[in-house]
């Protein structure tokens, strides 16, 4: 790569001080009458070396009139473009851009690293019209369309052999990074996606090609270039904000017949805020639950279940850092703020070898950078929550910032209630996101962020559970040369919850738990050629858990205190991955993954006799393992493959396997993730859980594009899958391997999803069946589960449709709707009924025999935009909606008491009725 | 733990939120006929009884008993006392039985089909006295007020931590009219005995018990057993409460933990799921075969407590009687009213100052409708 001069082009090719004196020195002489501009323009570029770039319909019916007698070019264009109000603007190269109806300028003297593109003048206090922006906007789009863009050093030969080119795609408004966005030549047909930078690395014949770009949510777009040798190219995308008529001809939407990947969803922003809220907030893990091969057990279940896994086994990570606990107020809320995030992405399946630890799927969140341009801020009001979020420049378009914030008042909505122990309740939670980008040069960017998000729920003032989530992040991105750059990260995450209880003095006591997990870990990105993408990196999590203190409260507690010993673990990974674009139609991917895992001291062991089962009667003695000791250590590789095999344009067949395995495990023996869940590392008795995943899908899109299908199908296979002994004891228990038992597991099922993603009607419909089986099997009496056959899982639903909408009948206003059906889930039901101790009693199925009726909901949303006046103080808009539209009683389970020697059933639902909400959403 | 008990307040909170648990029939689904035991066996006076019955059908309320067996009891220095049915599935040990602190016990059971099942043998365990039975007028968060009463007690030796209570509960009521007359073979005579002061009587139905193992020493400190709230008329003349005290093994403990679990405790979000609950008893020939029950053993302790109404702060209790109205009819008209089922109260004069009687209806006269008006032994 050439230093004297590397190229930084962002939508328009910036000025450099040299070229522009030059452009200030011409002269121009001529004599002109009533002359078309085309021709005014060919002559000029006669006179002197510029080369003029517009769009012939904006000038077709405008003619010259003016004499030039050795003028500067500058003060006779400005002359003549004045009296048809056009404008100009000569970049480097001088090539001399026009422009109607507003301005091109380009600041000068601008930072060489500067990211700036060319900025849109308004006059202050101007009010322009939202179709007017749109307008500026498509003829900026076109002038930009047309505008070449020289790439390398021109002292090399435009012809032969193949150059790099590398840079950063982001969108025009605010400079974030944009994420899966494709750049590719049609002929030969070469492409390749931005990562989650926004960064992509192309080798491209040299020469002159047309780069085209598209992206979810962005104006296709396509810039001229021609290209000399390797050179930096960083490129603008124009949010398409909304559509204003039927997207023309979008023939090139088939990034998912032409990309990669497979069994992943993602979800940005833009079509999350489509979505009805529930209570009045967008949640991301809600619109998850809508598309196939994603279910949860229910409302206020926490946590989601992937292609019949269990809710632990998802990674969920916000920019690299696990949080554990994803949801707020026991399930009713994810714990991430819709206002900073960018992107989710979810893998089910076809999991790239970066990602480990966890065996059913990567549920990673995105946050914005933050503007680097102009402070912005967005925020929500409803009943239950407000949330606020703001963004801006610490020094343009170099550092910025984002933070933003949520909290509740539904402690306020405790207080109206009528009763006593709900009055003397108080609920509330809170989360903070910070995150501070810095592009330190062009190879340097850092990034620091920081989240926490606290819950506590006081029940009659006497017993309190709370819990908190806290991340860090600190990422450093090296960019070495075009074609490798590495990503060096350092991370924290914890989780803690606690319960304190002083109802009584002799019992009152405290009980904590904590895990936290410190990473370091690298990543590089290498791209070798056009073919290929190499990631490779290393990983280390070192976890300490505190698994559980009991403490007594106050003088007068009897409590006698239990302090379960820490744990420590360490878990190691090293990975490389080759995306290998074999032909035109046949791209692979082979990743490879070595896990590691070490279970270390300090730490009193429970032996039990061997061989036999593991219970309380077995326990032998102990063995003490002294600090840092090892106890247990586990490990192996970790197969990744996909490979696409492109039938046509229209339709491609796709194929995975994975495998995956897990360290780290929930133990909960209740149908959601409650707050006293508790995570366990893998030990002597606790076998890491190995997921084996292979899924086969083909892929199709019709209608121009505009509508995508996929058919997938997939088959899981899991070791070690956790279950429980009857009546299991999970918290506080110093042998808890007793416990528990390991099972095997099984899932398949088929996914089918018909998306339209563009348009004034737009959505998805997904079905799915599936099934997710579990066996526990042992030779001992009372380690089996239903005599060791296969029973379903308590989150086995086979069968699931979702229909998500969003209709925009005019500009103003959209309605959108949710339309979710699924199969009851599995619970244990009493199939017989006796008599015991003078009360009716009844005697339980085999587990999860039976299952809770189906589930059927309907939501609804309206969605009215404030005015598009682009001065106006803050740009609002009010969502109404109501969540669960037919008021259906959806059981969340069904259960039976025994009252005064009855049985009685019952039927527990968390919605049962229509839930209207008001949101007040705002950007300023 | 009691954390847990908490989880499931907190439920019912959120469950008031949204006001969605709703009751519903359950239909009956994949039934299983089995055979349930009932035995226990303590050193207390009264005799060794065992229940066998049949489970039904979830939406039965059917009592099935399981007559014609073969029950009988042996220890471990080679008794063997056989039961006697004294009537459909209730099985007897009808002499005296001297059951011992220490020894061990089992039940073998031969059903009329033939089938033989045991139980496992069981120590007699040693149960410490109760040391303290005592109540607090209380108001629950919910406004209702009552009378809790609380169980303290504990183990100096520390070697019981598991425990379980039965209570049987005792009220006095009265009805508005004392009736000393009765009309008998077509003529007036005396009462000679009193039916406007009556008995009802209570006992526990659901589990009782707790742990100390969590507690440095074995100390049990006010187990709240039983509300009696002031919505019902027990407190309203004299209540008495007897508790017995019985000390479990870890299993036994288990298994009624179990069984509190599935059938009194479900019902929130993070309830863990029900599951089969094992007993100690079994098929002999066909172990896969579930057996409902558990046979356990263990010396009682027993504490009464009396509540009289002015004990209490002064509190309108709820009167049953408000219905009640009388009638005075001439002597001639008393064979009709008798005929209608009406009973004499007493004697009185009419609105013309002649003799007359007051008749009331028999629920407003005579408390044996709802009790007995034979007085326990243990009342004063």
């Amino acid at each position: 790569m050439k230093k004297k001069l590397p190229y930084i082009f962002f939508l328009l090719i910036l000025t450099l001080g040299n070229a522009f004196s030059q452009s200030n020195d011409f002269i121009i002489t001529g004599q002109y009458e009533n002359t078309p501009f085309n021709i005014f323009f060919k002559d000029i570029e006669s006179q002197i070396p510029v080369e003029f770039m517009y769009h012939p319909k904006m000038v077709d019916s405008l003619f010259v009139t003016a004499i030039f007698n050795k003028e500067p070019l500058k003060r006779g264009l400005n002359r003549v473009f004045s009296e048809v109000k056009l404008h100009f603007f000569i970049n480097d190269n001088n090539q001399i851009i026009v422009t109607q109806g507003y301005e091109v300028q380009a600041d000068l003297p601008i930072n060489f690293f500067d990211r700036s593109g060319v900025e849109i003048s308004q006059t202050d206090g101007e009010v322009v019209d939202f179709l007017q922006q749109e307008e500026k906007k498509t003829v900026l789009q076109n002038t930009l369309e047309n505008t070449l863009i020289e790439i390398g050093d021109k002292s090399n030969a435009a012809t032969g052999g193949q150059a790099n080119v590398a840079g950063h795609i982001r969108d025009s408004n605010n400079g974030e990074p944009l994420i899966g966005a494709m750049i590719y030549i049609d002929n030969p047909r070469i492409g390749v996606a931005t990562d989650q930078f926004g960064y992509y690395s192309i080798n491209l014949p040299k020469g002159k090609q047309t780069l085209l770009l598209q992206c979810i949510g962005y104006k296709d777009t396509k810039r001229p270039v021609i290209i000399y040798g390797e050179g930096k190219l960083d490129l603008e995308m124009i949010e398409d904000v909304i559509p204003l008529k039927e997207v023309i001809i979008e023939s090139e939407k088939d990034i998912n017949i032409a990309g990669m990947q497979m069994g992943v969803e993602r979800l940005d922003a833009q079509s999350m805020k489509k979505v009805p809220p529930v209570l009045g907030e967008v949640d991301v893990l809600r619109i998850a639950l809508t598309l196939p091969g994603v279910q949860s057990v229910g409302e206020g279940a926490n946590g989601i279940n992937v292609r019949g896994g269990n809710a632990d086994q998802n990674l969920m990570l916000l920019n690299d850092a696990t949080v554990y606990n994803p949801t707020h107020l026991f399930g009713f809320f994810s714990s991430f703020n819709p206002d900073v995030i960018k992107n989710v992405e979810l893998h089910k399946g076809g999991i790239p070898a970066e990602f480990g630890g966890r065996i059913s799927s990567v549920f990673e969140v995105l946050t914005k950078e933050g503007n680097n341009k102009k402070f912005v801020g967005s925020g929500g009001i409803s009943p239950v929550t407000a949330r606020l979020a703001f963004e801006g420049p610490i020094i343009k378009n170099k550092a910025s910032y984002i933070v933003g914030g949520r909290s509740t008042y539904s402690d306020w909505i405790l207080k109206q209630i009528p009763n006593d122990a709900v009055n003397n309740s108080t609920a509330s939670f809170y989360d903070l996101y910070a995150k501070i980008s810095y592009d330190i040069n062009e190879k340097n960017t850092i990034y620091a962020s920081g989240y926490f998000s606290h819950d506590t729920f006081a029940f009659n003032s006497d017993t309190t559970y709370s819990y908190t989530n806290e991340n860090a992040s600190l990422q450093w991105k090296h960019i070495f040369n075009n074609k490798l750059y590495g990503v060096f990260a350092g991370v924290y995450s914890a989780y803690n919850y606690d319960i304190t209880s002083v109802a009584n003095e002799v019992n009152a006591f405290t009980m904590d738990y904590s895990i936290k997990n410190l990473n370091a870990k690298i990543d590089f990105s290498y791209f070798p050629t056009t073919k290929h993408k190499v990631d490779f990196g290393i990983s280390s999590i070192y976890y300490g858990l505190e698994p559980g203190t009991l403490t007594p409260q106050g003088s007068g507690s009897l409590i006698m205190p239990i302090l379960l010993q820490n744990e420590q673990g360490l878990e190691s990974a090293i990975y490389v991955g080759d995306k290998y674009d074999i032909s035109d139609r046949l791209s692979i991917y082979l990743g490879l993954r070595y896990s590691y895992y070490n279970y270390l001291g300090p730490k009193t062991v429970n032996e039990y006799a061997p061989n036999g089962p593991i219970n309380e009667d077995t326990m032998t003695g102990e063995k003490l393992f002294g600090d840092n000791e090892l106890i247990k250590t586990y490990g192996g590789p970790e197969i990744r493959f996909s490979a696409r095999y492109s039938l046509d344009r229209e339709t491609s067949l796709k194929m995975s396997y994975n495998k995956m395995r897990q360290y780290i495990h929930m133990l909960s023996n209740t149908t959601s993730i409650s707050p006293t869940d508790t995570w366990k590392l893998s030990d002597t008795y606790f076998k890491p859980q190995v997921g084996d995943q292979v899924s086969l899908g083909i892929y199709r899109n019709f209608k121009n594009n505009t509508v995508e299908g996929s058919i997938e199908g997939y088959y899981k296979s899991i070791d070690n899958l956790l279950d429980y002994k009857s009546g299991a004891q999970l918290v506080l228990n110093e042998h808890i391997e007793t416990d528990i038992i390991g099972g095997h597991g099984e899932s398949y099922g088929v996914e089918f999803l018909l998306k339209k993603k563009t348009g004034k009607l737009n959505g998805w419909l997904s079905y799915t069946y599936s099934k997710s089986m579990i066996k526990v099997d042992s030779e001992f009496p009372g380690e089996s589960i239903n005599n060791g056959d296969y029973y379903p899982t308590s989150y086995d639903k086979p069968h699931a449709f979702n229909v998500l909408s969003n209709w925009k009948f005019s500009r103003r206003f959209s309605v959108s709707s949710v339309i979710s059906y699924s199969s009851g889930r599995p619970i244990t039901y009493p199939i017989a009924k006796y008599t015991y101790n003078g009360t009716d009693r009844l005697h339980y199925s085999e587990r999860n025999q039976f299952r809770i009726p189906n589930y059927f909901r309907l939501d609804l949303s309206l969605n009215i935009e404030g005015n598009h006046k682009v001065k106006k103080l803050n740009h609002s808009s009010w969502t109404f909606a109501i969540y669960n539209v037919t008021g259906r009683d959806n059981a969340y389970s069904v259960y039976f008491v025994s009252e005064n020697g009855e049985v009685k059933g019952y039927q527990l639902s968390i919605f049962a009725e229509a839930i209207p909400t008001i949101t007040y959403n705002f950007r300023f | 733990m009691k954390f847990y008990k908490h989880s499931i307040h907190l439920l019912y909170l959120i469950l008031l939120f949204s006001n969605c648990v709703q009751e519903f029939d359950p239909p009956s689904q994949g039934y299983e006929n089995l055979l349930v035991v009932e035995a226990f066996l303590s050193n207390g006076s009264e005799p060794f009884e065992v229940k066998l019955s049949r489970s039904t059908t979830i939406d039965t309320s059917a009592f099935i008993p399981e007559y014609g067996a073969q029950v009988s009891l042996l220890d471990d220095i080679g008794g063997t006392y056989n039961l006697t049915e004294i009537s459909s599935g209730i099985y007897q040990y009808t002499q005296q039985l001297n059951a011992q602190v220490g020894r061990s016990y089992q039940i073998q059971i031969q059903t009329m089909n033939g089938n033989k099942y045991e139980s496992e043998d069981v120590v007699m365990k040693k149960t410490p006295p109760i040391d303290d039975l005592r109540y607090e007028f209380e108001e629950k968060p919910n406004g209702e007020m009552g009378v809790q009463f609380y169980i303290n007690t504990h183990d100096s030796e520390n070697n019981t931590w598991y425990y379980r209570w039965e209570w049987d509960e005792t009220w006095e009521f009265m009805t508005p009219y004392d009736s000393y007359l009765l009309w008998e073979d077509n003529m007036l005579k005396l009462r000679d005995e009193r039916i406007n002061i009556c008995w009802k009587f209570g006992n526990s139905t659901s589990i009782e018990i707790s742990t100390s193992k969590n507690l440095s020493s074995d100390f049990i400190s006010d187990y709240p057993l039983l509300f009696v709230s002031t919505m019902t008329d027990r407190l309203k003349v004299k209540y008495s409460l007897n508790v017995r005290q019985y000390a479990l093994s870890a299993e036994s403990y288990t298994f009624w933990n179990e069984l509190k679990k599935t059938t009194e405790t479900l019902g929130t979000l993070f309830d863990p799921q029900p599951s089969t609950i094992k007993g100690n008893i079994h098929n002999i020939n066909n172990r896969k075969e579930t057996v409902l029950g558990y046979f356990d053993a263990s010396e009682v302790h027993e504490q009464r407590i009396f509540i009289k109404s002015r004990d209490l702060p002064s509190v309108q209790y709820p009167n049953y009687y408000s219905y009640c109205f009388d009638s005075i009819v001439s002597g001639g008209r008393i064979p009709i009213m008798i005929n209608a089922n009406w009973m004499i109260v007493t004697e009185t004069t009419d609105e013309r100052g002649f003799p007359a009687y007051l008749f009331s209806i028999p629920s407003c006269v005579d408390c044996r409708v709802y009790g007995t008006n034979e007085k326990p032994e243990y009342w004063d």
